[in-house]
């Protein structure tokens, strides 16, 4: 029974999308770079696979520790 | 700073706005009309305000200006500020003639920001809510919708200022965000938002659409 509520708070969470992350925390959901807003939801900054430049571009998490979409291989 | 000629901003606005189906439209005409009825709580001016709109968007329209006119100044907000509902751009400026506060180089970058808008107004409904009624109702969603047009301002910005813009300036393009309502938590997160978007553009990233298309056609014109 614990778990049938927690699986249903999981749900409920998922379907508001709120409460899930600390605000400002990035991620790399695939190759989309996300950001948590400050009611705790993944928000979407940008697709990668979508940025266009003379290089691939990949999410990735920099030295500062962010995620965001940087070209393979290094900087152009 | 690549110079911007008041025949280069107009043709800009013409161009982009033709590209997505956008009008522009003067704001000393019927939004402020309304917003100035809205002011008085002159209810009858409101309904002769909202009568004279020619397509459906009171909801929306009523939506941002009770959002706006909460944490805005009305004279800031009717000589400062553009504002688009639908597909129809509301500026205080003639494109391509240069007013105090109003340089040819932010009409251009008004231009991509507000057109932002629109492809936002476009997008398909989250959660059975539409664009306007998430932009009032949540700040965290608001300081995010402008974020992600400030970027694209931005990365035209960007362009123009022969990649001397530094990330500071960029990010810093989200401070004004407390006049929309949104909290310093807000204001954080699209500061974020910014710096990461920022670090992809500097490594020869191009994220927007719209600041796509209106990069391109600058350096076929400038």
């Amino acid at each position: 029974m614990k778990y049938v509520g927690m699986m249903l708070i999981a749900l409920a969470l998922s379907a508001t999308g709120c409460g899930v992350c600390v605000a400002e925390a990035t991620r790399c959901q695939g190759q989309t770079a996300q950001i948590c807003d400050s009611r705790g939801r993944w928000q979407t900054v940008m697709d990668c696979d979508a940025v266009q430049g003379d290089s691939v571009f990949s999410c990735v998490e920099d030295a500062d520790g962010d995620h965001t979409c940087l070209p393979e291989g290094g900087m152009e | 700073m690549k110079g911007i000629t008041s025949t280069l901003a107009a043709d800009f606005w013409e161009y982009m706005t033709q590209m997505y189906g956008a009008k522009v439209l003067p704001k000393d005409d019927d939004l402020i009309k309304i917003i100035r009825a809205l002011k008085r709580k002159d209810l009858a001016g409101i309904a002769r305000g909202l009568a004279d709109l020619n397509e459906g968007d009171e909801i929306g329209l009523i939506a941002l200006f009770l959002s706006k006119l909460g944490h805005m100044d009305v004279a800031d907000f009717m000589e400062g500020y553009s504002t688009t509902l639908g597909d129809r751009i509301y500026v205080p400026f003639t494109p391509g003639e240069e007013e105090p506060g109003q340089s040819l180089l932010r009409q251009v970058t008004t231009c991509v920001h507000e057109l932002v808008h629109v492809r936002q107004f476009r997008r398909a409904e989250v959660y059975g809510l539409s664009f306007a009624v998430r932009y009032l109702v949540d700040p965290a969603q608001r300081a995010l919708y402008e974020a992600e047009a400030l970027r694209a301002g931005g990365e035209v910005l960007y362009f123009l200022s022969e990649r001397e813009l530094t990330k500071e300036q960029f990010v810093g393009r989200a401070e004004h965000l407390d006049a929309y309502g949104c909290s310093k938590k807000d204001i954080d997160v699209a500061k974020n938002y910014l710096a990461m978007s920022f670090k992809t553009i500097e490594a020869g990233g191009r994220i927007d659409t719209v600041a796509k298309r209106g990069v391109d056609w600058l350096e076929r014109h400038l």
